[in-house]
């Protein structure tokens, strides 16, 4: 969220330096937060689900289970105008199959099996296949709102984006669902940090004692459904186990998403997958301001990417994760994306514009590319050079003998006037490592054990990706399981 | 010595200074609120209060978020007009405006460009 010291620059040209996507040189274990130290709680609460955290995961998976009829209680340690973590940020994608059929189905799994170089967790991806589609139904039922499905480029997947349009409609989707859970006789309670699992004598979860503003209260419960988010704001995990210097960089989420459900969760002996390394984060080139808004994500594959050497540097339809990871390698780490007036046109980059202007965002325009190169702070003649061979190399919409290749979306930069959103530098969004979970979301030890009613789901588990994702896949992650978790949490009810 | 003391003069004198403007720039809504006359029940219909005073409390005296949008019209861009809201849809005035603490520009979790003074 925010740069932390003047040396970022540097630190990040050492990061790019010591090599991309290894892992750092030792996977010590975390230290753990020292919340055994408690005492029990001077006030008890009991209640069939609690839930941490009230992002999607957690708003989803709390309406879910009071839908089931638990008595379910969220948890949230930031205060009510600060809830919904990085979900409130979010752009409000959720994708989904372009159809109710078995063949768009698989081509959506096949899409974000590709997305994660097949090292993603296929289980929780055939689960979202199946079922996403369903939870949009689930949430316009209970009040929420989207924009028509519209296709996603350059993927074979289409995706809901919440009203009134990207960036704008997260925080009133969150409040209408909570607000639907609340009705219903759900309890939120905020300014309230879960701060370890209770377990009971049969090694099953049976609460959480958390710390409020009255001090030490444990809620106990059948199940505890761990919705707490990632750790994009925790430098300590990002420098154990991304690389040494990963904890310099900059944060576009919230600064308060620290792992405490990945923490939380290693104490009862839940195993952790795909942390390790620049694969295990979710990185994309933004405005340095504006870090959460100011992705011009649905622009990006028309668009030529041009590092400060005025050359390109990516395919830019592969999308916003492999252009941020990308920008990380390029000198002082700042891009530009440059398009033209045809190109402006396109009902994809207007989508992007009309955030970049509400915000006041700078939108560079020129009507030289000479002259859009001078004020991008980037040779004249290379852009230029740059520009000609891409233009020359397009055919078809592809652009196979460009350098580096675009393998679609590829359109020729050649009409008055030239534009470019700049400057764009890279940001951690959100961290795609997490808790070990089934596709029931039960959290799991690493040697596959299952941890009697303790359930996790959303950014913080799953391990879902793996390098790169498909936009909107995470809402979606976190909206399905989310809700399984809600489901299975609820049928806790006639245990024990 | 002489130097010693006009020194100690002047940083006594320099620190009351700055000590009433911070006291100025914190202090509280509370505190308008009262001089204007306002007991606890006016704002709030449960004693002792457990959470912010509703919306309603507050638009009953400042205007509706038409208005309200009105009286900012010239930020930039205006904080009472935000592109998440729903038509007829209204704020939440307690999550930046705050009574009894010093109040904050919650946008800001999101937009870090947002400078608002807010009171």
């Amino acid at each position: 969220m925010t740069t932390k010291s003047q040396d970022r620059v540097n630190r990040r040209r050492l990061l790019a330096g010591f090599g991309l996507g290894a892992a750092a040189a030792g996977l010590t274990s975390v230290r753990r937060a020292k919340a055994q130290l408690l005492p029990k709680g001077r006030q008890t609460e009991a209640h069939d689900v609690v839930v941490i955290g009230t992002g999607m995961s957690g708003t989803a998976a709390a309406l879910q289970a009071r839908l089931d009829g638990a008595d379910v209680i969220v948890l949230e340690k930031m205060a009510e105008n600060h809830s919904g973590g990085d979900s409130r940020l979010a752009g409000g994608l959720f994708v989904v199959p372009s159809a109710d059929t078995p063949e768009a189905k698989q081509q959506y799994l096949e899409d974000f099996t590709k997305k994660s170089q097949g090292r993603g967790n296929l289980d929780i991806y055939r689960v979202l296949a199946e079922q996403v589609l369903g939870g949009v139904a689930w949430m316009k039922e209970h009040g929420a709102q989207f924009l028509p499905l519209a296709p996603e480029a350059p993927y074979r997947v289409s995706v809901f984006t919440a009203a009134p349009g990207a960036y704008v409609g997260m925080p009133g989707l969150l409040g209408t669902l909570r607000q639907r859970f609340v009705s219903l006789g759900g309890k939120v309670v905020y300014e309230t940090k879960a701060k370890q699992l209770i377990m009971d004598e049969r090694g099953a979860v049976a609460g959480v004692r958390a710390v409020g503003p009255q001090g030490v209260v444990d809620y106990t419960a059948k199940a505890v459904i761990i919705a707490a988010g990632g750790y994009s704001g925790n430098s300590l995990i990002l420098e154990e186990f991304v690389d040494p210097n990963a904890g310099a960089m900059m944060v576009r989420g919230v600064k308060w998403a620290t792992g405490d459900g990945q923490l939380m969760a290693q104490e009862a002996g839940a195993g952790l997958v795909n942390m390790g390394g620049l694969a295990s984060l979710h990185i994309a080139a933004v405005n340095q301001k504006e870090t959460a808004a100011g992705n011009p994500f649905a622009a990006l594959p028309y668009c030529l990417g041009i590092n400060r050497d005025g050359k390109r540097y990516i395919d830019e339809s592969r999308g916003y994760v492999a252009n941020g990871k990308a920008a990380l390698k390029q000198p002082g780490q700042t891009v530009a994306l440059i398009f033209d007036e045809e190109i402006k046109k396109l009902p994809d980059v207007v989508s992007s514009l009309t955030v970049f202007e509400h915000l006041k965002l700078p939108l560079i325009e020129a009507a030289t590319i000479e002259e859009l190169a001078a004020k991008i702070g980037v040779p004249p003649a290379q852009l230029a050079a740059t520009v000609k061979q891409f233009n020359d190399a397009v055919k078809d919409g592809t652009a196979p003998d460009a350098d580096p290749a675009k393998a679609t979306l590829a359109y020729k930069i050649s009409t008055p006037k030239f534009y470019a959103f700049f400057p764009l530098v890279p940001g951690i969004t959100l961290t795609f490592g997490g808790i070990m979970i089934d596709t029931a979301a039960r959290v799991l030890e690493t040697d596959g054990r299952v941890i009697a009613g303790l359930y996790a789901a959303g950014e913080g588990a799953g391990g879902l990706f793996y390098d790169d994702y498909i936009g909107g896949g995470s809402l979606a992650n976190c909206l399905v399981m989310g809700r399984i978790a809600g489901s299975q949490a609820a049928k806790q009810r006639g245990h024990g | 010595m002489p130097r010693l003391l006009l020194w100690i003069i002047a940083s006594v004198f320099w620190a009351t200074i700055i000590a009433n403007c911070w006291g100025d720039d914190r202090s509280l809504l509370i505190d308008r609120h009262e001089a204007a006359g306002l007991q606890c029940g006016s704002c709030h219909h449960e004693s002792p209060p457990s959470a912010a005073a509703p919306n309603s409390a507050c638009l009953s005296c400042h205007g509706d978020q038409a208005r309200l949008a009105g009286l900012t019209s010239n930020a930039v861009p205006n904080p009472h007009a935000p592109p998440h809201l729903e038509s007829g849809e209204a704020q939440t005035c307690s999550d930046c405006h705050h009574i009894h603490k010093p109040s904050e520009v919650s946008c800001s979790d999101c937009h870090h460009s947002f400078q608002f003074n807010v009171k």
